[in-house]
């Protein structure tokens, strides 16, 4: 179909010759201030920086990482800021590892490096509140805080201490018809007093609260009320215990990573979509306690990787009954045994990705082939020993849809190293060259075999 | 569903699907009017596209391909997946950039004037890399640029920014 008569190209052309609406889209993505420095570039860059019409377009969201804290002094980067306040759109307080204070190497290093949290500090207590008292509106504020502003505007707030819980009062109002996102790193046990201050925020989109605690014996415990209308992403991870009462009607997905253990939950709404519940430890609720009086109607996705006894109790399987016969289930995780969980309740059809933890010392499972609208399929053993196949891949190489089929050795030092028994390599050699050979329907499918 | 060919300003011609095609606004608009004047029983359309040359236009069409390819994935890829379905088309489209000073020029400008929004932010973050990180000497010498304020104008601009020019 192709056949140029002859190669023509415009004239050599130069940044400035391209129209003006280009050089703004360049210009636009530019950290702060590499963008403000282009100023001093030229009449044509100044003139493009300084427009009026581009200014919404050009200083709309206004990224504060840790560069833009080099060598600045935040009440002249917040003068600045207010000066642009009509026009600024998102607000976005995302700090680098120099915010937690742990610092290596020369001691002028070390000064240089306390000096910038220092400065980072001071903005985030005194500048960022003046700065929401006067945006727009309509105008968003995202923060990520870092352990030690998370514990000045959380921490336990003792009665006597007064004139500081009246300052971290005030400090979550000024920001409350802004904040949309908020993420809080927070070493230290947590409960409904400590956060109750935050139920002002009721903008708040997206909640992140991490514990940081590497081991379960180590992790801080997290008691929490939360109350939020337009809450819809919660994630809370590497706490202790875990108590949780959630008033957020508009929740939809809710991620609970590492609790140890998960002791109670109250309060998921019907509305829900994606639950993941990963490395929950023993002692924690059994799985029908979880979503007592739940329908699981909107579920899409759902991962259960639960310590066994909240697999066991009587009535846990009633939950994937629920969630499988709403039809809705695309994505399911889960270490459930899968012999006791189809023994109930059939896989539903309607799976597109399923990560299996299961032993595959004897291959696997039958029951999987059925699964004809599988995207993605990965099994994760979770026994020592060799791994097992009993019989040829096909049926999983003639899911028309199928796009990965991977195989790994789970989590431990023991698990690192993959064997496979004499017969299961034959029966991915087979696979593997039927793959090679674009023997796979429809024609040009790809597929990922990993193993 | 009649066949769509984009022909460049030097005469080519590139078959391309309807759902790649309409990835440009400027195409799905041109072939809008086509389709009305031509009727539904139309079997070839031809757009042309006077403003971009052959080498240019295959570049446009590989992204559109790569793009469609990829936002597929995307809508069928659950939230677990998705990571690694951005790396990979991260992956792709840092090879697809690797292009001298020139051809970016003309691709930004083919992007530009055919309206595919994701092929010009990836080409105006391309140029912005060349600026990124520089002194505005540098950013002079690297593009070729006359300094051409005034002693007043460079005070303003010291004056006015400055915690970040400090």
């Amino acid at each position: 179909m192709e056949g140029p008569r002859k190669a023509q190209r415009p004239l050599d052309i130069g940044l400035l010759d391209l129209p003006e609406v280009l050089l703004t889209g360049i210009l636009k993505h530019l950290p702060l201030k590499s963008k403000i420095q282009s100023e001093a570039v030229c009449r044509g860059f100044r003139k493009v920086l300084r427009k009026p019409s581009q200014g919404s377009f050009l200083w709309d969201a206004i990224e504060l990482n840790d560069l833009v804290f080099k060598d600045t002094d935040p009440s002249g980067l917040a003068w600045w800021l207010m000066q642009r306040r009509h026009g600024i759109r998102l607000l976005q307080f995302t700090p680098g590892e120099s915010h937690q204070g742990s610092y290596r190497g020369t001691y002028t290093g070390q000064a240089l490096a306390a000096t910038q949290i220092q400065r980072k500090r001071h903005f985030v207590l005194h500048l960022i509140p003046q700065l929401a008292a006067v945006l727009p509106p309509e105008a968003e504020i995202q923060l990520d805080l870092r352990f030690a502003d998370a514990e000045s505007l959380l921490g336990s707030l003792e009665p006597v201490d007064a004139g500081r819980r009246a300052f971290v009062e005030q400090y979550w109002a000024n920001l409350a018809g802004h904040l949309t996102r908020l993420k809080l790193d927070y070493a230290y046990d947590i409960d409904y007093p400590t956060t109750s201050v935050l139920e002002q925020l009721t903008r708040l989109q997206y909640l992140s609260l991490d514990g940081f605690g590497s081991e379960p014996a180590s992790r801080a415990s997290a008691c929490l009320h939360l109350s939020f209308p337009h809450l819809h992403q919660l994630l809370i991870s590497s706490f202790g215990e875990v108590k949780l009462w959630l008033d957020c009607p508009q929740l939809k997905g809710l991620h609970l990573i590492g609790a140890s253990p998960l002791e109670s939950i109250e309060g998921i709404p019907q509305g829900i979509e994606r639950v993941f519940l990963t490395r929950i430890a023993e002692g924690s609720l059994p799985l029908q306690k979880i979503f007592q009086g739940h329908r699981l109607e909107q579920l899409t996705s759902l991962c259960l990787e639960m310590c066994p006894e909240a697999h066991e109790a009587p009535g846990a399987l009633q939950v994937y009954k629920r969630a499988f016969g709403s039809g809705r289930l695309r994505e399911l995780e889960t270490n459930c045994p899968l012999e006791k969980l189809t023994h109930q309740c059939a896989l539903p059809n309607s799976l597109q990705h399923l990560y299996l933890h299961l032993p595959l010392g004897r291959g696997l499972p039958l029951v999987l082939e059925q699964l004809t609208n599988l995207r993605v399929l990965e099994a994760i053993n979770t026994e020592e020993g060799l791994m097992h196949l009993d019989r040829p891949l096909n049926p999983f190489l003639d899911m028309v849809h199928l796009e990965r089929l991977a195989f790994s050795g789970g989590e431990g030092p023991k698990m690192e190293c993959l064997d496979w028994t004499p017969g299961a390599l034959k029966y991915l050699a087979l696979a593997a060259v039927r793959i090679l050979e674009g023997d796979l329907l429809p024609p040009g499918r790809k597929l990922d075999l990993v193993y | 569903m009649p066949d769509i060919v984009l022909r460049s300003n030097d005469g080519a011609d590139h078959k391309i699907s309807a759902s790649t095609a309409r990835l440009s606004r400027t195409v799905a608009s041109l072939l809008q009017d086509l389709e009305a004047s031509k009727g539904e029983d139309a079997e070839l359309l031809i757009v042309p596209i006077p403003n971009v040359c052959n080498c240019t236009l295959k570049k446009v069409l590989d992204f559109c391909e790569q793009q469609r390819a990829f936002d597929d994935l995307v809508r069928a890829s659950p939230a677990a997946q998705q990571p690694e379905v951005t790396r990979k088309t991260q992956a792709w489209r840092e090879t697809y950039m690797k292009v001298s000073t020139d051809e970016l020029y003309h691709l930004v400008m083919a992007a530009h004037y055919l309206d595919v929004p994701g092929l010009l932010g990836l080409c105006t973050d391309a140029m912005a890399d060349h600026i990124r990180g520089k002194s505005p000497s540098q950013v002079r010498a690297c593009f070729g640029l006359k300094p051409n304020l005034s002693p007043e104008e460079e005070d303003d601009i010291r004056r006015s920014n400055l915690w970040a020019l400090s």
